[in-house]
């Protein structure tokens, strides 16, 4: 499966934080990524205004604020970036550098990138099994009421 | 302003507010984490991001800790912080028909397309204090847990699911039967931000839906009961079209790759109420619907909303309905407000007092003259 930046972008973001963090580790145990690591934007918790459609008269309206937390990164002069929902600066500063890593062509990082689309496939997996297992404990309320006579 | 600064104090302040915190911190029982208030009181955390504006549920769990359960005051703390934020970002729009529903019910007809979902709902069932022992209660939610075990062991099926978590609208159905006012906007004016800008009458629709879905609950409540009289000062027919409660997706731009991403999904509870149009220039003939959608999981606010939305698009600025809306149901405003009182008015009350002896020795002057 081949994942493009923006699936990894959206599977980063809510892929479990202590595999991200272990994995950033990892990455940053290379000389020269931990060298060349430059945080261009340091992690920073900030709003994301949620703008939606709604139905009656397909009009545009702010729902509310929602925050997120930022990052971005250089390593070995590849731009980094991540974001996750919430207020853990770590993990998306984890994501932001394995993001950057994914992008580098050299010979050491392939085994790191592949774990890194290991962690995307499964936080899909995990994502999918966890909506299924919801609707299954739902799907048992669907009713059809009768009309009285 | 009708009161004066007052000076001095700050050992009482301080010692006052130290004992908030020594009776917060160290109250006779267990430590709360917010984990455990946004599993166990997930309908509180679901309200004070509703009225807060902001979606974040750690966040709103540390408010209500720190509020000693306080919904307002969590609100307050909530909306605080987030006054400490930047903005990143407007997201990409997100079309409410992409609402996944985890609760869907359609009151006013019995087929709608796409099912009757009741959810998690205890609608239909008495609602009886439980005074069972904790050891009951831990027994019967093992009881329980074992129980949806059983259900996750037959797998569903993704084709017809898909459906029935996305389904078609009522609304829809009535536009098809030609028994709907279609008010459907050909232009896409920018949205209203009442965050950069208060909203003030006559506002634009959008103005208002903001305005709502991050007002107070108990107020928006009582607003729509005070004006369920419609425009002929007879209580009109309030039917709800849809009630959904579910997730939509929240898309920005990469800054890099400039195509939107989805970041996360953000639960919403979602209303559509019917108006069974009988106003003299109305088309009779035909129903209108008004718009409810509020963050997290929030009924009673979702379906006064919606029947609010409506009421001031038939009311049309004749009332203060809409004035009243957009003033007097920001639960911050309200009870900012009505905390100050409780602040020093020595200076204030002492010359109302002097006027009313003013009024008083030139009444005894004039009648002794």
């Amino acid at each position: 499966m081949d994942i493009s930046r923006d699936q990894r972008t959206e599977l980063l973001a809510s892929a479990d934080p202590e595999s991200v963090q272990r994995l950033a580790e990892i990455a940053l145990s290379y000389a020269f990524v931990s060298e060349s690591l430059v945080v261009t934007k340091k992690p920073e918790t900030g709003l994301v205004m949620m703008q939606v459609r709604e139905p009656v008269c397909k009009e545009r309206f702010y729902l509310g604020e929602i925050a997120a937390t930022r990052a971005e990164v250089l390593v070995n002069n590849e731009k980094g970036w991540a974001i996750r929902l919430g207020t853990d600066k770590a993990t998306v500063l984890g994501a932001a550098i394995l993001d950057a890593i994914c992008e580098i062509s050299h010979v050491d990082l392939s085994k790191i990138q592949k774990d890194v689309e290991a962690l995307c496939i499964e936080t899909a997996r995990v994502e999918s099994i966890s909506a299924i297992h919801e609707w299954n404990e739902i799907s048992p309320t669907i009713v059809n009421f009768e009309e009285l006579d | 302003m009708g009161y004066a600064a007052a000076r001095g104090g700050l050992a009482a302040i301080e010692a006052a507010e130290n004992l908030v915190r020594r009776k917060r911190l160290n109250a006779d029982c267990d430590w709360v984490t917010p984990d455990q208030i946004v599993g166990r009181f997930r309908l509180a955390v679901d309200r004070v991001m509703g009225e807060a504006g902001l979606w974040e549920e750690e966040l709103a769990a540390i408010a209500i800790r720190q509020a000693e359960g306080d919904l307002i005051e969590a609100v307050h703390l909530l909306r605080s912080y987030r006054s400490t934020l930047p903005r990143f970002a407007y997201s990409e729009v997100t079309d409410a028909d992409e609402l996944r529903v985890i609760r869907r019910i359609v009151p006013a007809f019995r087929n709608p397309p796409g099912p009757q979902l009741l959810g998690r709902t205890s609608d239909y069932t008495g609602r009886l204090l439980e005074l069972s022992s904790e050891v009951a209660g831990q027994e019967e939610a093992q009881l329980l847990a074992s129980l949806a075990l059983t259900h996750e062991q037959h797998p569903s099926q993704p084709s017809s699911d898909q459906q029935q978590q996305q389904p078609r609208r009522l609304l829809e159905t009535l536009r098809e039967m030609d028994l709907m006012v279609d008010r459907r906007r050909l232009d896409d004016p920018d949205p209203f931000d009442i965050t950069r800008t208060p909203a003030r009458p006559p506002a634009s629709r959008s103005a208002r839906l903001s305005s709502m879905s991050r007002a107070e609950t108990g107020s928006l409540v009582n607003q729509w009961y005070r004006n369920i009289l419609g425009p002929d000062g007879y209580l009109h027919e309030v039917t709800l079209g849809e009630v959904r409660h579910g997730y939509l997706p929240l898309r920005i731009v990469h800054p890099i790759t400039g195509n939107p991403v989805a970041i996360g999904n953000i639960r919403v509870t979602e209303v559509e109420a019917i108006e069974d149009l009988n106003g003299i220039e109305e088309e009779r003939d035909r129903f209108d619907v008004g718009y409810g959608i509020c963050l997290g999981h929030n009924e009673k606010k979702a379906i006064a909303m919606a029947n609010l939305d409506i009421a001031c698009h038939r009311d049309n600025g004749r009332s203060q309905i809409e004035q009243s809306l957009l003033l007097t149901t920001d639960g911050l405003d309200s009870s900012g407000f009505l905390e100050h009182l409780k602040l020093p008015h020595y200076v204030t009350f002492r010359s109302m007092m002097e006027r009313k002896n003013a009024v008083r020795h030139a009444r005894k002057n004039g009648q002794s003259k």
